[in-house]
């Protein structure tokens, strides 16, 4: 008699291969988790853009308004089946990291609106309008072109009035 | 049926079924030209899923042209079919050109849902391609007039 762990018949060894193949090729196309903002370029009238300094309780913020169409599908794409993976990053180590509140103001009434946390490259905390906060490999720091940058299109603002992004 | 010939069917099989497999992932190129003959305009419109609203920006005379000259930097893409309900899940981009002969050609574009998807192209002759990334803009200038969806062309 034998002990141990037994071996498949060799009938099936093909089929192993064959499946073992298979789940390989299937796993190569695994879709990550994704999160979507749920509107399109069109749906939003104009985006307005609050950028500090990552905190509860920011010193200091500053506002610009987008309404250039090429700009607004940019930043709508940005949030467009993002992938998204569980936050790497505790509150505090995402303080004093470049952050981007934005109001995207809809044609049809109401907003939506979310905030960006830059850390590094491929390396990017969301705080989404369901209050869930995720990281992601998607997103440079806002601002750092287009009108969002232009230090005359940015008005200094109460820091209250920026989206609410904290940590749960 | 002797155990060897047991073996090797068993495993063309399996291989058939992995190749079966790969094989629903590809597709054939087939040229892809959508711009008319000395285009002299071209409307885009833009809208999103089933949502009401849309954009719709003109685009005249040589800036057209150079339109067509740089917004398809593919002469081949890969045709494929689309069901309808993988379409109008995200952005919808309709560009309708006028060619110098008055003729006129629509395109379609739909952004597919899902990571790293792609976009599903359809022309009015019923053919239809894929675009593996989301290179085709949907806005080429800075202001758009919006119009009720119910104008956006359709199929």
């Amino acid at each position: 008699m034998r002990y141990g762990t037994s071996s498949p018949p060799r009938a099936l060894w093909p089929w192993l291969v064959g499946l073992t193949c298979l789940v390989l090729t299937m796993a190569g196309c695994a879709q990550p988790a994704t999160k979507d903002i749920g509107i399109g370029p069109s749906d939003v009238d104009h985006v307005d853009v609050y950028l500090y300094a990552y905190s509860t309780e920011p010193a200091s913020v500053t506002r610009s308004i987008v309404t250039d169409r090429r700009e607004i599908e940019e930043l709508v794409t940005a949030f467009t089946d993002m992938p998204v993976t569980s936050l790497p990053h505790s509150a505090s180590e995402l303080s004093g990291q470049r952050a981007a509140g934005l109001r995207f103001f809809l044609r049809e009434g109401g907003s939506v609106e979310l905030t960006q946390v830059f850390v590094g490259p491929r390396d990017v905390a969301v705080f989404w309008p369901d209050g869930s906060v995720v990281g992601t490999t998607w997103g440079s720091p806002v601002g750092d072109s287009g009108t969002p940058s232009e230090p005359s299109a940015n008005v200094s603002v109460a820091p209250s009035d920026r989206p609410r992004a904290v940590v749960p | 049926m002797s155990a060897p010939w047991r073996h090797a069917t068993s495993g063309l099989a399996a291989a058939t079924l992995v190749l079966a497999t790969l094989n629903g992932c590809a597709a054939s190129a087939a040229a892809f030209a959508p711009c008319p003959a000395e285009v002299s305009r071209v409307e885009i419109f833009n809208t999103y899923a089933h949502h009401t609203a849309a954009d719709r920006h003109v685009i005249v005379g040589d800036e057209a042209r150079t339109f067509c000259n740089t917004a398809f930097p593919y002469d081949h893409l890969p045709s494929r079919s689309f069901g309808a309900t993988e379409l109008e899940q995200r952005r919808i981009t309709v560009m309708r050109f006028t060619g110098g002969d008055g003729s006129v050609r629509t395109l379609w574009a739909y952004g597919l849902a899902g990571y790293g998807t792609g976009m599903a192209i359809v022309l009015d002759d019923g053919t239809s391609y894929y675009l593996a990334n989301r290179g085709l803009l949907g806005y080429y200038a800075a202001s758009a007039t919006v119009i009720p969806r119910a104008e956006v062309p359709r199929r």
